[in-house]
């Protein structure tokens, strides 16, 4: 089930790539391929005619029962894209995972790294900061006996994978489907560097060298 | 305050809070402690002169081990650092525990695991074949529901079952 999940991502989500990052055509091809990636994952709920695109563009056929059957059903609110407006650009996407077993961190690892080669993500860089210990010495015994104490320690495992130039649609897919198969006992924390146009009252001054 | 005012926790709970020592086990018959018999003494059990005391993997390794040769029995992200909602979630495993020992009674023979992913808890064990596969799905379909009315989030039981007793016991001390 999951194979085919990542093969029809990997095909919606090459196509979108590939559109969005070809040059001054982008923006008009991208709104296409994201209405359409996203059609497929939303039951058919969108109030755009998915599948009235252009047939040149079209890569496959997607069949109505894999509406229904797929395990990344994105919320309409999730997506957050209607007609017209383009993709966002992601030059980071930043995942921080934490964890008591670097056993556990270390097969998630594994795991993701395998599903962004899978979907043709770059990972630009993978960090294993230092472990952060905790220690507090309590009293062993309820009443006196100060020279007998107790220490109790927690460590926590750091694993931060950083993923290179996404756009909104294949970061938001990417990420519910690794957040859908994070690990009990593992927190994980995603920051996105988002690229944006200067606002248009914003110019370079008369002073700036060319 | 030490912990070991929570005296009613079972000796063989383990949590990554108790990384070292069990609580409640000390200075609860009224022996007289000296300073030189003040050991350890959490979730060990004493040999038997004819080695009849059954022990799971569990029991037998004690609660040093943890994280070598043992694992916790709860498993939730509130101990990692920047960890929320930890005394919640302890009040929580604790009552789950007690209903679930109490439901299936005498029927389990390991301890109960509990693990949150997302909104979900998933709670996990070993229990004996005693009673009949239609009484079982019964008795999980009613802890699911009732369970996520109390906690307020989705309960899963992943129980798995066992006909003989003898089949989890790891060694005779």
């Amino acid at each position: 089930m999951r194979s085919t999940a990542c093969s029809l991502l990997v095909r919606a989500l090459r196509n979108e790539a590939r559109s969005s990052f070809s040059g001054s055509n982008a923006v008009g091809k991208s709104t296409s391929w994201a209405s359409l990636a996203s059609a497929t994952w939303l039951n058919g709920s969108r109030k755009h005619t998915p599948l009235s695109v252009p047939s040149a563009s079209t890569p496959t056929v997607y069949s109505s029962r894999l509406l229904h059957s797929s395990t990344l059903n994105l919320s309409p609110s999730e997506v957050g894209l209607t007609v017209g407006e383009p993709d966002k650009l992601y030059s980071l996407v930043e995942v921080e995972c934490r964890g008591h077993e670097p056993a556990v961190l270390r097969s998630y690892h594994t795991f993701v790294t395998t599903a962004a080669r899978h979907l043709e993500i770059p990972v630009q860089e993978v960090l294993w900061p230092d472990k952060h210990i905790k220690r507090w010495t309590l009293l062993k015994s309820v009443h006196i006996y100060k020279k007998h104490r107790v220490q109790y320690e927690v460590r926590t495992h750091f694993l931060i994978m950083k993923f290179a130039r996404l756009t909104g649609s294949t970061a938001d897919t990417f990420l519910e489907y690794v957040q859908r198969n994070l690990p009990e006992g593992v927190a994980m924390k995603v920051t996105k560097h988002e690229l944006q146009k200067l606002p248009e009252h914003v110019k370079p001054s008369a002073e700036v060298v060319a | 305050m030490s912990l070991s005012h929570f005296k009613h926790i079972p000796k063989a709970w383990t949590n990554q809070w108790l990384l070292r020592n069990a609580v409640g086990l000390q200075s609860t018959c009224g022996l007289h402690t000296t300073p030189a018999a003040c050991k350890v003494q959490s979730g060990r059990y004493k040999v038997t002169t004819d080695r009849s005391r059954p022990l799971t993997y569990e029991m037998a390794n004690q609660p040093c081990q943890i994280a070598h040769r043992k694992s916790w029995n709860t498993w939730n992200t509130t101990s990692l650092l920047d960890g929320q909602r930890e005394p919640e979630t302890v009040v929580e495993d604790i009552f789950i525990r007690k209903f679930m020992n109490g439901t299936w009674h005498d029927l389990f023979v390991s301890e109960v695991i509990i693990k949150r992913q997302h909104n979900m808890i998933r709670i996990a064990g070993i229990v004996q074949q005693r009673i009949a596969a239609r009484k079982m799905y019964f008795l999980i379909g009613y802890c699911e529901e009732l369970l996520s009315y109390w906690l307020k989030c989705p309960v899963k039981l992943e129980i798995q079952t066992v006909t003989d007793k003898k089949s989890v016991i790891y060694k005779y001390i």
